[in-house]
């Protein structure tokens, strides 16, 4: 038993660990943008003319447009607008595509947004969810392995420490102290005004 | 006499010791918060936890006394203050009408508010939303700011997600360490190691790059 959960804990942290570690490092970047600067995006706006045939539909307006525009990215909004305007964005670490259709069809304004380096990382952090191309997919894949082996190591690793140790005392302290302080905090969340 | 090479190997077995103490000890002081971030994560992946989620509202009311301020956002801030609420007041929810009665929402992890201020009468009333359990959890991933209106206390949340990214980086490092320095399974340690380590590199670079 212990070796096969001290295998788990070994062969998914090798696995998975520059994923897992990149999540950290997004995650300090963005925790900590004041300390890294935020700087804006380069932006290029073009204009293009229209001749979509297609359904009215958010979804099929946003695949044609990625589709013929070469927008890559995840689509991460759509919305109209009350005056018949369309927005749709698409997302991707570096990139991000602002598609605005206008009332009557005709043209696309598209703006053109590359990130620096400190929203590139913060970008990769934010990609989740299972929509947009194989890539995307396979990312949410990756993002559920990151997080099921984040409660994997937590889980293995009490397990490991517990079969390891002898003297227990240090263990238990920091056992409870993080336990106590993760629930007392969430407790205070729920019951304080 | 103690050759240099005995005297080295002695080194690394109390450095290995040492290692894998901190690795435990520290690993188990985030385990919490790894759970917690674990789940959390997999909520924004899937999104099986509703934002409208309503564990109880109730309303109440009382009477302030209210600054003559101009600013509405400064206004929802003070009201907050003196109700001895806490939250971020949402700046996109904060309108008032032509007799400066103003409505605001409010959030902060597991507690919605929408709240009221008449003007005329001194008024406030407020609309307590709970989210409950969930919610709060995932309000919690990555909670780096302190949430306006509480203790300061409540600060030591940041603290910790500031030990457990530290406690992440250091633990990724001594437990490559610590699979490396043993003579069994290295072959397998590097050859995962390193052909994971390219494939995910390569697809994020891809990502970028293309994607």
């Amino acid at each position: 038993m212990y070796k096969r959960i001290r295998s788990l804990h070994l062969f998914t942290g090798m696995s998975l660990l520059i994923f897992v570690v990149m999540y950290f490092v997004t995650g300090y970047v963005m925790i900590h943008r004041d300390w890294f600067g935020n700087p804006d995006p380069a932006s290029a706006v073009r204009t293009e003319t229209l001749e979509y045939t297609g359904d009215e539909t958010l979804d099929a307006w946003a695949v044609y447009l990625q589709n013929t525009y070469g927008l890559t990215g995840q689509i991460e909004s759509r919305r109209r607008f009350r005056d018949g305007r369309m927005e749709i964005v698409y997302l991707r670490p570096g990139t991000v595509y602002r598609a605005e259709v206008s009332a009557d069809r005709k043209t696309v304004r598209i703006t053109e947004n590359k990130g620096s380096w400190q929203r590139t990382m913060i970008l990769f952090h934010r990609l989740h969810g299972y929509h947009g191309t194989w890539l995307y997919i396979l990312w949410a894949v990756m993002f559920d392995l990151a997080s099921i082996s984040l409660i994997v190591f937590a889980l293995t690793g009490i397990y490991m420490w517990y079969k390891l140790t002898v003297r227990r005392l240090a263990g238990w302290i920091m056992l409870g102290l993080s336990y106590s302080f993760t629930g007392g905090y969430i407790l205070y969340l729920l019951y304080a005004p | 006499m103690v050759s240099s090479k005995q005297q080295n190997h002695t080194y690394l077995l109390h450095m290995r010791k040492w290692m894998l103490y901190i690795h435990l000890h520290a690993g188990l002081l985030c385990s919490s918060y790894l759970l917690l971030y674990g789940i959390s994560a997999l909520d924004f992946n899937h999104e099986f936890i509703s934002d409208d989620v309503n564990n109880g509202t109730t309303t109440w009311t009382r009477t302030l006394i209210l600054p003559d301020l101009r600013d509405d956002s400064q206004l929802a801030e003070h009201v907050r203050d003196e109700l001895g609420l806490s939250g971020w007041p949402l700046s996109w929810t904060i309108s008032s009408d032509e007799n400066g009665n103003l409505r605001y929402d409010m959030a902060r992890p597991a507690i919605f508010y929408t709240i009221h201020v008449t003007r005329a009468t001194a008024l406030v009333t407020v609309e307590e939303t709970r989210r409950g359990l969930w919610h709060a959890i995932r309000g919690l991933h990555g909670l780096s700011a302190h949430i306006p209106g509480m203790p300061v206390l409540s600060r030591m949340w940041t603290m910790f997600t500031e030990i457990t990214n530290w406690v992440v980086l250091f633990s990724a490092c001594s437990g490559v360490y610590l699979w490396l320095s043993r003579r069994e399974d290295r072959l397998a340690g590097w050859s995962i190691l390193i052909g994971a380590g390219v494939l995910s590199i390569g697809f994020m670079a891809y990502l970028w790059l293309w994607g």
